[in-house]
């Protein structure tokens, strides 16, 4: 920024809203506007009301009719289950099993869905960069010493991750849950801070989706609010796992 | 009735998204175009959109978003990840807006999205430079990194026109 522009620290927050909500932003700065979002209601208003402002320019552009048999592909890789979407009925299910007490009725119920969700999305061939292995995978993470348990389901075909706890997992308020993934032999990648009170749900970047294989290790920890000031975790870790095939 | 058909695609009809396809797929394709500029890789989004909107349509909230803005806003995030999905640290942009829909608080309190010929006639008046800026990285989601780097100016510069132009816009639709 140049010298002549002086923002008031009002102006300053509200330019960082309308920054990260036209995606201008990279690395630190895009991350710390993530962390606001996530933790600031009134940060993320702001930027929901500038992804409000900006969101006509996307109908400027001139239709274009898409070639035929575009729908037909559609439908082929929603799949024959029929009657609503899997991950709508996954989130239900996971909705509907806050709060009960059987935690490990629901990771059954959860390795089960994700086992009977996997045909229909494995009718349509991926394409090629988005993953390197098609089945789902799941994760049971579990502490050495405390009660936690969560269980992460992800579907490299749709890029949805979904993160539950069964048990004994709950923060401060202060503190937040923080998920990382470590790649074989790497370090730990930030995968958000978890809802406090309801499963995790994200769909990956293409990018980051590329590292979900066999044998990558899930891993909660312990952070302030937002999220680790330093992009690696600094709290105890309360529960780990690897991926495996479901 | 975009909102509607919504509803109905949310409750796992088909016949509704098929609707909703015809109905909005040709300015999705152009969106998807405008931000690609590939036929192959727009197809690919496209697809991708669709199967998103089938398993997103019950996210939908009127009281947000109009039902096209929802929906442009799905195939842009869509096009631009594939764009970033090429480059090594690009922000996802789709993590971001998931991020928003974990933030319960501020669902209540946001408005429903202004009139685009607000905005474009908002855009008008901003001179000529933060007016193309603002556009760029709307639509081939660049950040003022790549943005300075393209127009060969200094990256101060870049945020100075981006930022003056960004405040001038909300001054004009608080008009």
């Amino acid at each position: 920024m140049t010298d002549d522009d002086a923002f008031t620290p009002e102006q300053e927050r509200d330019l960082l809203a309308a920054e990260h909500a036209l995606g201008v932003l990279d690395g630190g700065e895009s991350a710390r506007a993530r962390r606001l979002e996530a933790e600031d209601a009134g940060f993320a208003e702001a930027v929901a009301r500038w992804r409000g402002r900006l969101a006509p320019l996307a109908e400027e552009v001139e239709p274009l009719e898409p070639p035929a048999g575009l729908l037909a592909a559609v439908e082929r890789r929603i799949g024959e289950t029929g009657d609503g979407s899997n991950v709508v009925q996954l989130r239900r299910k996971l909705a509907a099993w806050r709060g009960m007490a059987g935690a490990a009725g629901a990771i059954a119920a959860a390795l089960a869905l994700v086992v009977m969700v996997r045909p229909a999305a494995l009718i349509e061939k991926p394409p090629v960069e988005q993953v390197q292995e098609r089945g789902a995978l799941v994760a049971t993470m579990a502490g050495d010493k405390g009660p936690a348990r969560l269980v992460a389901t992800f579907d490299p075909m749709s890029r949805n991750l979904v993160v539950a706890a069964a048990a004994g997992i709950s923060a401060g308020s202060k503190e937040t849950h923080e998920l990382w993934m470590i790649p074989k032999g790497g370090k730990p990648h930030s995968m958000g801070v978890m809802p406090p009170d309801k499963p995790m749900h994200a769909v990956l970047p293409v990018e980051i989706a590329a590292n979900f294989t066999e044998g990558v290790m899930l891993a909660v920890s312990v952070e302030p609010a937002g999220g680790s000031p330093s992009g690696l975790p600094t709290g105890p870790v309360i529960a780990s796992g690897a991926f495996v095939r479901a | 009735m975009l909102a509607r058909l919504l509803g109905e695609v949310a409750r796992g009809d088909r016949g509704a998204l098929s609707r909703l396809y015809a109905l909005t797929s040709a300015r999705l394709f152009g969106l998807c175009m405008r931000v690609l500029r590939s036929e192959p890789d727009a197809e690919e989004v496209l697809q991708e959109v669709y199967v998103r909107v089938w398993t997103r349509a019950g996210q939908y909230d009127p009281a947000r978003a109009g039902a096209m803005s929802w929906l442009a806003g799905i195939a842009r995030n869509g096009a631009i990840d594939r764009i970033r999905g090429r480059k090594p640290g690009g922000v996802p942009i789709d993590a971001a807006n998931d991020v928003a829909d974990e933030s319960p608080s501020a669902i209540d309190l946001i408005e429903k999205a202004e009139d685009g010929r607000r905005l474009g006639g908002c855009l008008d008046e901003l001179e000529e430079r933060p007016r193309a800026m603002i556009r760029a990285a709307f639509f081939d989601g660049l950040s003022y990194a790549e943005l300075a780097e393209r127009e060969t100016v200094p990256l101060g510069t870049m945020k100075s026109w981006i930022r003056r132009g960004l405040l001038r816009l909300k001054g004009c639709l608080e008009r």
